[in-house]
């Protein structure tokens, strides 16, 4: 084989790692904004963990349309450190009456109460801050959300190297003027570019 | 020839003086269960207890009521009469008064017409026609008195001449579900409790079926070798009477917790039992399965102590006053 078809065959390799699809089986689960859904290929893919990061105030903005489409049809969970503010919820239409809301101000409470919410495999999504965990707890959450096909948000200002390893998907929201793309998120344009 | 006679009944009427709180005075009701198994609870402080086929003599039975009542500390007054509003007056009457079965009207007679539950106006009317006592109104001519004074004229007039005819309705026993294991060895593993506990839910379970009832909570004791108990309530998100539905709740809340000797002996009481078997809705609100998430509480509530929680939201001026948390349910 030449170095051309080389080429042509590790270009096409390239983009469908970076697509990130399993061959006919995910589901998908949409925002409800146009062009993020249409660049992830109809929406966030279930069955994986995802993380929106990044300096910007959007990803709690983002993770709450995502519980309101969540919500709409069934459980949705977060677990909350301390900083989740329900009227903005509400306003971004999540049905609170469906959104499990769990405390956990400790790394290791976090980790088994996402451990015991994936296994149970009664909410389609769950959204949480990133606590510091080390490599194998976050593989064991990946690979749960993966046999649950439960779509685990996981938001980070800056994930550590243990998490930008294990994420299937990484959002990062940024703030940006005069972008060709950009996206409205809270009343402000935000870029979100796609990493992985 | 043969006659055939009733036994004569006599009811005892248990005034409490004092106010009663809703679940003192329930306390007070179970605790009457012991000196007759049919107890009316007219109101609160105020019980019939029917003491037909009882052995004993009336004097007997009331100081039978003061020493299962003594622990609550409550002043009463007790009486005995055939009927509930005769037995009701005697215990208005200082000390414990019997009236005897057939001594009624002579009984009430000086009693005041204060004790029939007449209207403060209709009462003024009565003495301004000189009808002060009960034997004052039991000689009024039955069918004028009707006549003016309404259709419950008839029942004063009745309860005056001592013919109270108001039924007796006792009040439904409560049933108590419950399963226990004493004596069958010492457990100081997990495994081995769950396995105990497993076989106790299991006769509690089939309890619940035989009564077609299910439960919105467990009680839960654990009685360890050194003689002390630990008891704990257990709610169940969505009532339930499947044995591996609660098997699940009451395993996510004792894993991982420590006692500080061996267990001896396990107990499992049903609470807040109603009737019905499994819910089942026909056009489910939400995809989940109620049964996984009635687990999923309880095994969150073990992790992180506290319930999962349902937001809520209201308008206020503060920003901290627009929401708030309940515990969250199905």
């Amino acid at each position: 084989m030449g170095s051309a078809a080389q080429r042509a065959a590790f270009e096409e390799l390239r983009e469908r790692l970076r697509a990130g699809t399993v061959p006919g089986k995910r589901e998908r689960l949409a925002s409800a904004i146009l062009p993020l859904d249409e660049a992830l290929g109809g929406g966030f893919p279930t069955g994986t963990l995802t993380t929106l990061e990044g300096p910007a105030l959007g990803h709690w903005a983002l993770a709450a349309r995502l519980l309101a489409q969540a919500t709409r049809r069934g459980l949705a969970a977060v677990i909350d450190s301390g900083a989740l503010y329900p009227p903005d919820l509400a306003a971004a239409g999540v049905v609170l009456e469906r959104l499990l809301v769990v405390s956990a101000n400790a790394p290791l409470i976090t980790a088994r109460a996402a451990d015991a919410l994936l296994r149970s495999r009664t909410c389609s999504v769950i959204a949480l801050d990133a606590p510091p965990l080390r490599s194998m707890l976050w593989t064991r959450l990946a690979a749960l959300a993966h046999k649950s096909n439960v779509l685990l948000l996981v938001v980070t200002p800056q994930p550590s190297c243990e998490l930008a390893a294990i994420a299937e998907m990484r959002l990062r929201c940024e703030h940006v003027k005069g972008e060709e793309l950009h996206l409205r998120i809270r009343h402000e344009s935000v870029r979100v570019r796609c990493i992985r | 020839m043969h006659t055939l006679t009733s036994l004569p009944s006599l009811l005892l009427c248990v005034l409490a003086d004092a106010e009663q709180s809703a679940s003192l005075w329930e306390a007070m009701l179970d605790a009457l269960d012991d000196v007759s198994p049919l107890v009316d609870d007219a109101r609160t402080g105020l019980a019939y207890l029917d003491m037909r086929g009882m052995p004993g003599e009336p004097h007997e039975w009331m100081a039978h009521v003061r020493t299962c009542l003594a622990p609550f500390a409550a002043p009463l007054s007790i009486g005995a009469a055939a009927d509930k509003f005769t037995a009701y007056a005697a215990a208005r009457r200082s000390g414990d008064t019997i009236c005897s079965p057939g001594d009624e009207a002579r009984f009430l007679a000086p009693l005041s017409i204060d004790l029939l539950d007449i209207d403060e106006r209709l009462r003024e009317r009565l003495r301004m026609l000189g009808v002060t006592t009960l034997g004052d109104l039991a000689r009024l001519p039955h069918g004028p008195f009707v006549r003016r004074f309404g259709v419950q004229a008839a029942q004063w007039h009745a309860a005056a001449r001592g013919e109270d005819r108001t039924p007796f309705l006792p009040r439904a026993q409560r049933i108590v579900i419950e399963a226990a294991s004493f004596g069958e060895g010492r457990v100081e593993e997990e495994a081995q409790l769950f396995f105990a506990l497993r076989l106790v839910l299991a006769r509690l379970c089939a309890d619940l079926e035989r009564c077609g009832r299910r439960i919105g909570a467990l009680e839960l004791t654990l009685e360890l070798e050194d003689g002390t108990e630990c008891r704990s309530e257990i709610p169940v998100a969505s009532p339930s009477a499947q044995e591996k539905v609660l098997g699940d709740i009451v395993r996510a809340k004792l894993t991982g917790a420590t006692f500080p000797c061996a267990i001896v002996g396990l107990r499992v009481r049903a609470m807040q039992t109603e009737e019905g078997g499994e819910e089942m809705p026909i056009f489910p609100t939400v995809d989940a399965d109620p049964r996984s998430v009635a687990v999923l509480l309880a095994r969150l509530e073990a992790l992180t102590g506290e319930t999962p929680q349902r937001a809520r939201t209201r308008a206020a001026h503060a920003l901290e006053r627009r929401f708030w948390y309940e515990p969250w349910k199905l």
